[in-house]
């Protein structure tokens, strides 16, 4: 009893101190602490297909792309209608679930396919979109490849501490959904799809039910962040969303944090806002040298990620005195 | 024992991080022994061109006053470093000169001469952390004045930063339409808009040279659909109709293509006499090699950038290749030779970086606006800066309403091997030769 | 206007573009097919042997006139790389081999993307990052009507060479026969006495020096080399073997032809837009279709 009231405590604790900070920071630590969120969201929702359920969704960054998009595009479609924030609301809400609702629909050809080849297969799918978005023929849609706004009247309301807080509260329901997921009946299902997908079939489970609705949770969260991202920016182009920069950056900060956590993704993303930033601004020449040995040692080291290595050293100092 | 070597290595890696940082110094130092500023005189058909300010006689600066902060990300990596990287050396010759040799700028309010330092990092070509540095750069850096990156995608992100913190930004070589019809008021730059199908546009002397010469009768047309290459395309498509030349093959593909077979057999069925490549510098050198080796040559290539290693690349291919471009040693307007000193000191061939003239007219820019202003209050430099009339490396350049200025392109065309001015006549150093 | 030639001299295109694509993903499939690797710092290998064969080409150009001087990189790529993969797989691959297949592919994502970040950096750092390029300045063949640019062709030609002896290699020599076998069943031959670790480091220094070939003639054929081409170079190599069918060798030379004559078709007779988009939807249908890629394992 005592231990589940001192997690609360420290939960709660640190979600006071999160809805405080803007108080505390100055513009540019707010700002590099959205950005914050919204990759930690991008890394948790990839972690529930990459990490959860072992498949590895290169093409995560399609849902993020199109989060945004829809966001921008519903936005501008309903602004006829209401208050400018009403249709922000109205929006933002819709978009997650559109963006869910895609992921679930691309999951039918998607997941005929497994392993490596579902992995090429998505990394593919997100040069596809790209030069979809970029085309001339959708551009009435998208605005082609120079990208698309968010109309004026909306933009308006946008600064960097409700930016904040829009990306905060994404990111907590997003490590609320993933860490509901690890303890649930999905996340028995899709651990037991990650061992051995044919011998859950066999055993009875319904594997096709339940990865379409992981597929659905990771595309709405992913979703969500885009939009937040949005919100935040107000502008954005197919080479930002659609990017192969971007197709790497979730699972690369799922897996040096530690895939299959919660608070692994959450690590990962926190190397690759906050402390690439610190880097950047005081040893911009070795910044991805850094990183890049961090990765390597964790590669070799743990493929459990930081989460990792620091429960086994805690397991090791546990077991030593 | 393997994990614990992991974690040790990661802490030794972020411990060198942060000592690094500590000690690190990103930031160019300034020195502050004052004389006097002189004035420049112009001897143009522009009314008013000048530096307002004229010689006076300065006392030393008192201690701890405030340098000018001039703020940018350069992309030290990704698709934007061969272009950029380069100015961080350009950009220490310039502030050893502005300090050292022309002793800061003068600064009315203050009463004496502030030395100039310039506060970078380096952006890796993410539009993400553009924003995020360029939101340090205004509010803890502190900087009077920010200059864009080089990519107008990033740009475009970066203006709402400028306009919420009301810093005046200098667009560098980024600039599309989009930056200015819609009402910002921080945001200026030295260029024409180039995506305008008049005298504004990029080829805009090229096809006034064509009209004049009246040689070519036809012309293809080979683009990317990117930003900036795609302005550059249609108002070539439009120069080119209105010089009364017969436009045969328009053809926008992907960016990222680098395969021109099926165009190369398109053009060879045609045959143009002049093929208008709209693309990245590398990428037009790559179609020239494809379309050689696949027994295709027009009398002439024309390319809106040919960039780093395009005389090298090329070889004997890159004669008689036309372009577009701000500025040639062979200017003569004001402050050529410095600049040509500058990139001398800085190592950089103007050949291999040929958009450098342009980060030398935001420096005339802002050494001008900060001496007009008189002060180094954003607002005041911003104002100044909107109503900038000077002469500059590549000529007389005088702000524009929308806040982009009249900086336009000449034509060169690569002679023996080297680089020659050949319209307008006034400032041709050599003549156009065709075919080549 | 579309004639019979036009059909032949597109398909022809195709065929040698695709030359080069499969070239490119061949390193990419033997260190795939016979280690399991997915090396995603292929693209950085093939990014540096261009770039040492542009230092080469640079440095002796005088002295040796048009297509020499990449003959004599050659040998010196051969060397240079065969020791380079085996150190990257002695280092960074072999600790890892002992895994469970999940945490292997793991770590291998990790390392191999790690070493990209480090490849590219240091590679910025050493030689800056301005495009290099070269011209060999051969022109076309031409047999009947049809015009063939000469050193596509040369490409494509090393590379049905290099694939043709890599797969007679594997199925005749001793060595390639322990390659299989490891393949096949890693425990069985371990216990047959076959030195697994040796056989895989030999493997990995192959299939490096065979992405430095990659970018030796990707760099003959004009293309620049730049730090930062490697990423995309390696998602068209991973689109090609998993088109081709990533289990075989001989199935990345399928691959890069088949969609070097698709890209170059869909540009000619639909868009140059949309021409890089077929690969991909190539590569989606057929994985539909046949989920492990056209040539079978």
């Amino acid at each position: 009893m005592k231990r589940s009231s001192a997690k609360l405590l420290r939960y709660a604790l640190i979600l006071t101190i999160l809805i405080l900070l803007p108080l505390l920071t100055t513009e540019y630590q707010r700002n590099v602490l959205t950005f914050f969120f919204i990759y930690a969201t991008l890394a948790l929702s990839y972690d529930i297909l990459g990490g959860q359920m072992g498949y590895m969704n290169l093409g995560h960054g399609v849902f993020y792309g199109l989060g945004a998009y829809m966001f921008a595009i519903l936005s501008e479609e309903l602004l006829v209608l209401e208050h400018p924030l009403t249709v922000a609301a109205l929006s933002f809400l819709a978009s997650g679930f559109i963006v869910g609702g895609f992921g679930w629909l691309i999951s039918f050809p998607f997941f005929r396919l497994r392993g490596f080849y579902f992995a090429v297969a998505t990394l593919g799918f997100i040069s596809l979109v790209n030069l979809v978005v970029s085309s001339a023929e959708l551009s009435w849609l998208t605005g082609g490849f120079t990208g698309i706004s968010m109309p004026l009247s909306i933009s308006l309301f946008s600064n960097v501490t409700n930016s904040y807080y829009l990306a905060l509260t994404v990111f907590l329901v997003s490590t609320l959904i993933l860490s509901k997921i690890i303890n649930s009946k999905l996340g028995l299902a899709l651990t037991s799809i990650r061992e051995d997908e044919d011998a859950a079939e066999s055993s009875g489970v319904d594997t096709t039910r339940y990865k379409r609705l992981a597929i659905f949770l990771s595309a709405l969260l992913a979703g969500y962040a885009g939009a937040s991202y949005m919100w935040f920016q107000t502008h954005t182009n197919p080479r930002f969303v659609f990017s192969l920069d971007i197709a790497f950056l979730p699972i690369t900060m799922a897996l040096l944090g530690g895939t299959g956590t919660v608070l692994g993704p959450i690590v990962g993303a926190v190397i690759f806002t906050i402390v690439y930033q610190m880097l950047l601004t005081n040893i911009p020449a070795f910044t991805k040298l850094v990183i890049g040995s961090v990765l390597l040692c964790i590669g070799l080291a743990a493929p459990q990620g930081i989460v990792g290595v620091a429960k086994k050293i805690s397991r090791k100092r546990a077991l030593k005195t | 024992m393997k994990t614990s070597v992991a974690a040790v290595a990661i802490v030794i890696a972020l411990v060198i991080g942060g000592v690094a940082g500590y000690f690190g110094a990103g930031v160019g130092a300034a020195t502050t022994t004052i004389t006097s500023t002189v004035g420049q005189t112009i001897t143009q058909t522009i009314t008013s061109i000048t530096t307002k300010t004229s010689t006076v006689t300065v006392t030393p600066t008192p201690a701890g006053v405030k340098p000018l902060r001039i703020g940018m990300t350069l992309s030290k990596d990704g698709t934007f470093a061969p272009l950029t990287a380069g100015y961080e050396k350009f950009n220490a010759a310039w502030l050893d000169w502005v300090n050292n040799v022309r002793k800061g700028i003068y600064v009315r309010e203050l009463g004496t001469a502030v030395p100039v330092e310039i506060v970078w990092y380096d952006d890796r070509s993410s539009a993400d952390l553009a924003v995020q540095l360029y939101t340090k750069l205004a509010t803890e850096d502190k900087v009077d004045i920010l200059v864009s990156p080089y990519s107008a995608d990033i740009g475009v992100q970066l203006i709402p930063i400028a306009e919420r913190n009301k810093v005046p930004l200098i667009m560098a070589e980024a600039s599309t339409k989009e930056m200015w019809d819609k009402g910002y008021k921080w945001v200026t730059t030295s260029m024409v808009p180039y995506w305008e199908e008049n005298e504004n546009g990029w080829p805009a002397q090229y096809f006034d040279m064509l009209a004049n010469k009246k040689a070519a009768k036809t012309i293809a047309f080979v683009g990317w659909q990117i930003t900036w290459a795609i302005d550059t395309y249609s108002s070539g498509v439009a120069l080119a109709k209105k010089a009364g030349l017969n436009v045969v093959y328009e053809k926008l593909l992907a960016p990222g293509t680098t395969d021109f077979s099926g165009v190369i057999r398109d053009l060879k069925a045609i045959n143009p006499d002049i093929v208008y490549l709209a693309m990245f510098g590398p990428i037009n050198a790559l179609f020239i090699k494809q379309a050689n080796e696949a027994g295709f040559k027009p009398k002439e290539y024309h390319v809106v950038e040919y960039g780093a290693g395009f005389v090298e690349s090329l070889g004997p291919l890159a004669e008689g290749v036309t372009s577009d471009i701000f500025w040639t040693p062979s200017f003569r307007y004001y402050q050529s030779d410095l600049l040509n000193d500058l990139m001398k000191k800085a190592g950089l061939s103007w050949v291999d970086w040929q958009w450098t003239e342009l980060r030398m007219i935001i420096f005339q820019m802002i050494i001008s606006a900060v001496e007009e202003a008189g002060s180094l209050d954003r607002a005041k430099i911003n104002d100044a800066l909107h109503k900038l009339q000077i002469m500059t490396v590549s000529g007389p350049l005088i702000i524009q309403p929308p806040g982009y200025g009249t900086i336009g392109l000449v034509t060169i065309q690569i002679q023996n091997g080297r680089i020659q001015t050949v319209w307008p006549p006034q400032i041709a150093n050599a003549t156009y030769i065709y075919p080549s | 206007m579309v004639t019979i030639t036009y059909i032949i001299e597109n398909i022809i295109d195709g065929l040698v573009l695709g030359g080069i694509y499969a070239l490119t993903a061949l390193g990419l499939a033997i260190i795939y097919r016979v280690i399991g690797v997915v090396n995603l710092a292929h693209g950085d290998f093939l990014m540096l042997g261009g770039l040492l064969a542009y230092y080469v080409f640079t440095l002796s150009g005088g002295v040796f006139q048009g297509a020499t001087p990449l003959l004599i990189s050659f040998p010196l790529i051969f060397a240079a790389f065969l020791a380079f993969g085996s150190a990257f797989n002695i280092g960074l691959v072999k600790p890892m081999v002992k895994r469970k297949p999940n945490e292997f592919l793991i770590g291998c994502v990790l390392v191999t993307i790690g070493a990209s970040f480090l490849i590219e950096d240091i590679t910025a750092n050493l030689a800056g990052t301005l495009p290099r390029g070269i011209y060999l300045g051969l022109g076309p063949i031409t047999i009947g009507e049809v015009t063939i640019p000469q050193f596509r062709l040369i490409s494509l030609g090393i590379v049905c060479v290099l694939s043709l002896f890599f797969h007679i290699f594997l199925k005749r020599s001793f060595v390639g026969t322990a390659m299989r076998a490891i393949t096949q069943d890693r425990e069985a031959a371990v216990m047959m006495g076959v030195n697994v670790d040796f056989i895989s480091t030999m493997v990995f220094g192959v299939g490096a020096f065979f992405s430095a070939v990659a970018g030796l003639v990707y760099l003959a054929n004009g293309f620049p080399i730049q730090p930062y081409i490697g990423i995309p170079l390696t998602v068209k190599a991973l689109t090609v073997i998993v088109v081709g069918g990533a289990g075989s060798i001989l199935g990345a030379l399928l691959g890069g032809i088949i969609i070097g004559v698709a890209e170059t078709l869909t540009g000619s007779f639909i868009s140059f837009y949309w021409s890089p988009a077929i690969a991909i939807i190539l590569l989606i249908a057929i994985l539909l279709l046949k989920p492990t890629g056209l040539v079978a394992e």
